[in-house]
């Protein structure tokens, strides 16, 4: 068991999967792994990061290649096998029952600790892991009790505790604020010194400079090449990631004279979530011609239910909401729409589109109703509806081989130039962007972004949800922070530091 | 790349052709099932072919056949483009008939220009209003309309059967049914000769094109669509999703009640306890295997009204039994469905590799 440093514990050898339609997600990919190393696996959406790594967990069987850990030939069936060769996987989205303890959510499925449950002995067990990494849980606490970044150490300790030495960890700080990043960093340089090796996905650039003793970049399911931090910049990443220059700062002009009256007033509004607790607690706010207003906050702190109540989706249980003065804090969405709102929805699949429906139908969805497309009142005009569906399509480079093709059929980014096309015919006086970049390509979101500061200087008040602390220091012109559904305070992005959004974010500060 | 374009084509037309691709394959499980019985299949399915349309007589049969179904299966067709599952059109088409012949009892002396279309449409609305109760309950209280409809059937059929036993018997008949409806209320015979009547004129020039017209080119076709697409979605683009849920089933047991009108108006001239032989479900498969398209509907009523009256030649003349054709039917709706889910399965997966 016991590996010199340096040697390594994980080699992946030519590795080749496709699915079934023809899709190579690892065209011939090699990728080793050293005892005591943080290697960051980087890429795109789809460029075969997370297949990767589902292969060394024994999700998926490789079609060829071959795979050593610790210097034997494998072969992994399952989960169990890659977990007996001490290989553990932090999930990108954290499979723990919310309402068990974390000690019964480590010990889930072990058979060691018996029918009757020798609940104390890995209590103690478990203590001393916390200790010994750093990590400052209860292990009678509830899961439900904890936040994002808590979770995430369950997660790890539920790999640790199966003495894993080869950690994979998906995407971690997709939920984390940069305080929570920074204190895993910590605990990951910590587990790395006790000759542990991990595995770090994610699609951050600067994440991967900070942590990372080598990165590996894939692309389109192929290996560009693996670097070590200090002999590439950011803009070289980015490079072989995406296999073109990329811009990083988006040029934005300076806001226009703010206009007297706001589009939007939100005002102590309080809303509930689908399980009936309160998710937005008397929040307050306006938005100006012109302008953008981020909303910081980790996800799911009640900036989804916000903008549902905003877009009609979702009724208020108290306070009041304002559109062009008119109230509207119980009207249905097709009345808020009807007054020029845009809607840009988090879930493009569920919300944003009818999947199965072809491209001309999406995007004439919430027009339907209009002249030209109608004529008589209710026969649809279909000369002027592929029309209009055509010049939307050009437009807004659709890229899909004709407007009859069903919209599932498009990209996770084509899709959301679909919505973008949808919500921006007729000039919309509010946009709703809910996470318009998540899942998006580099390239897509640098379009999404450009999209939305063309409307902002347009004239269109536009209301910006994000996860992402960069994207809302890009776009904003003020930032709102959310934590645990009140807002902490709003503050001009020219005042505004990363390290103060950030706290806000956890609920430390308040302005 | 080019090759895999040309299979994925391949895989488009055999799902254009599919209705047709899985009616030879019924046919040819079920002529394998006469084999097993010890009759000679192809002289059986000879006589199927003969009693569909062998000569102008069986052509016109077929079609007096295929109208009821054609009726119900429209409906039907605008009921499933929003993913409301009526399952109830039997007892809609009895609750349509029932009201038929009650009206058309009463209407003697008005001029049949008058009292035909007056039948219809109160057999329409009783069709429509047996179809409230479920649509009610589905729309307000999301109570599943597939449990409520079948057992609104029951209900329906016991009741006209109460109804002809007690209230609506004619005395002076052997059998429990109401007396002939006067000769005014009969929906005339286009062909000297032949039964074909005015109804099935009617729903195949005038219904089947408004009902295509209806689903394919109207906002309330593309409403109902968005609703079957997705509720939640078409709630957000601004549909009432309720009372879409509500006409299409409306819709639906109108077009059932019609089908009730137009077989005591034009085939029996009086309501009977066995007024229908299951056109309610068969209108289910019909529907489907004309994938809920109005002239496909057209087509597929027509072979299945074709294929009930040729079981019937098929017995007389081959001694298979009669129950053949809806044991064919029973096929279709599997073959139906779970090959075109395969299809749409294998094309789901041909859109990814073409993109």
């Amino acid at each position: 068991m016991s590996t010199p440093l340096n040697e390594t514990v994980v080699l992946m050898k030519d590795i080749v999967k496709t699915f079934p339609g023809g899709v190579v997600a690892n065209d011939h990919i090699t990728f080793d792994l050293k005892r005591g190393e943080i290697h960051g696996l980087l890429g795109e959406n789809g460029a075969g990061k997370t297949t990767l790594v589902n292969i060394l967990y024994g999700l998926y069987k490789p079609d060829s290649g071959e795979i050593y850990v610790k210097g034997r030939r494998v072969k992994l069936n399952s989960p169990r096998d890659a977990i007996k060769l001490g290989i553990g996987l932090v999930p990108q989205h954290f499979k723990l029952v919310e309402v068990h303890t974390v000690v019964e959510n480590i010990i889930l499925g072990l058979k060691e600790y018996g029918f009757i449950l020798r609940i104390r002995e890995a209590e103690e067990r478990i203590r001393e892991l916390a200790r010994k990494y750093g990590f400052r849980i209860d292990p009678k606490a509830k899961i439900w009790q904890l936040s994002m970044g808590e979770r995430q150490y369950v997660e790890i300790m539920k790999a640790l505790f199966r003495n894993a030495d080869i950690l994979i960890l998906d995407e971690p700080t997709t939920v984390l604020t940069p305080q929570e990043t920074e204190q895993l960093f910590k605990v990951l340089k910590r587990m790395k010194e006790e000759g542990k090796s991990i595995i770090f996905i994610t699609h951050k650039l600067d994440e991967a400079l900070t942590i990372c003793d080598r990165i590996t970049v894939l692309r389109k399911g192929r290996k560009i090449g693996t670097v070590t931090p200090d002999k590439v910049t950011k803009v070289d990443l980015a490079r072989m990631m995406v296999g073109r220059e990329v811009l990083f700062r988006i040029s934005k002009s300076k806001m226009k004279v703010k206009a007297e009256k706001p589009i939007l007033i939100v005002e102590n509004l309080s809303v509930l979530s689908d399980k009936g607790v309160l998710a937005v607690k008397n929040v307050s706010f306006s938005v100006y011609p012109g302008e953008i207003l981020g909303i910081a906050g980790i996800a799911g702190s009640g900036q989804e239910e916000l903008m549902e109540a905003i877009a009609g989706l979702r009724k208020p249980v108290k306070g009041k909401i304002i559109i062009k003065g008119r109230d509207v804090t119980y009207a249905s969405p097709r009345e808020i729409y009807e007054l020029n709102v845009a809607y840009i929805p988090e879930d493009r699949i569920r919300t944003g589109s009818l999947p199965n429906l072809t491209l001309w139908e999406n995007l004439i969805l919430k027009h339907h109703r209009r002249k030209p497309l109608v004529k008589h009142k209710i026969i649809l005009n279909f000369k002027e509806i592929f029309k209009f569906a055509e010049k939307r399509k050009r437009e807004f480079e659709i890229v899909a081989p004709n407007i009859f093709v069903p919209a599932r059929t498009l990209s996770g980014g084509n899709l959301q130039r679909l919505i973008l096309a949808r919500e921006l015919t007729g000039k919309p006086d509010l946009i709703l962007a809910v996470y318009p970049t998540r899942g998006l390509d580099v390239g897509a979101t640098e379009y999404v972004r450009k999209v939305l500061l063309r409307e902002r200087d347009r004239g269109a008040a536009i209301v910006l949800v994000s996860e992402e602390l960069d994207e809302i220091f890009q776009l904003s012109d003020r930032i709102a922070v959310i934590h645990n559904g009140e807002l902490m305070g709003i503050v001009p992005t020219s005042q505004a530091t990363v390290e103060e959004i950030g706290l806000m974010m956890g609920g430390a500060l308040r302005r | 790349m080019k090759f895999k374009l040309k299979y994925s084509e391949k895989v488009k037309v055999i799902y254009t052709l599919y209705p047709v691709i899985s009616i030879v394959i019924a046919l040819a499980i079920l002529s394998l099932v006469i084999y097993i019985i010890g009759v000679d299949p192809i002289k059986a399915l000879y006589y199927l072919y003969f009693g569909m349309m062998g000569n102008y007589n069986y052509v016109s049969e077929t079609l007096i056949r295929a109208t009821p179904i054609l009726l119900v299966s429209l409906g039907l067709a605008i009921a499933f483009t929003a993913k409301v599952w009526n399952i109830g059109a039997e007892g809609q088409l009895y609750m349509g008939g029932l009201i038929a012949a009650i009206v058309a009892l009463n209407s003697g002396g008005l001029p049949s220009a008058i009292a035909i279309p007056l039948i219809w449409i109160c057999a329409g609305l009783a069709g429509a209003a047996w179809a409230f109760i479920p649509a009610i309950l589905k729309a307000k209280y999301e109570i599943n309309e597939i449990f409520t409809t079948i057992m609104m059937n029951y209900i329906a059929i016991y009741f006209t059967s109460y109804m002809l036993h007690g209230p609506l018997r004619d005395p002076v008949s052997h059998f429990p049914e109401t007396p002939t409806i006067p000769e005014n209320t009969w929906l005339p015979r286009i062909i000297p000769q032949y039964r074909f009547h005015a109804g099935s004129l009617f729903s195949l020039v005038v219904l089947v094109p408004l009902v295509y017209i209806m689903l394919s080119r109207s906002t309330l076709g593309f409403k109902l669509k968005l609703v079957g697409s997705s509720r939640e979605s078409a709630r957000y683009y601004g549909v009432d999703v309720e009372k879409s849920i509500i006409y299409a089933m409306l819709l639906s047991g109108f077009f059932a009640g019609l089908a009730g009108a137009n077989e005591v108006t034009g085939v029996v001239f009086k309501m009977r306890p066995e007024i229908s032989p299951g056109y309610g479900f068969t209108g289910i498969a019909v529907a489907l295997l004309g994938r809920l398209n109005a002239f496909g509907v057209m087509l597929a009523s027509i072979f299945m009204g074709g294929l009930i009256n040729g079981s019937y030649t098929m017995h007389r003349m081959a001694q298979v039994p009669v129950g053949v054709a809806y044991f064919v039917q029973g096929l279709l709706i599997i073959l139906v469905v779970a090959g075109e889910y395969i299809l749409k399965r294998i094309m789901l997966v041909k859109g990814v590799s073409v993109r």
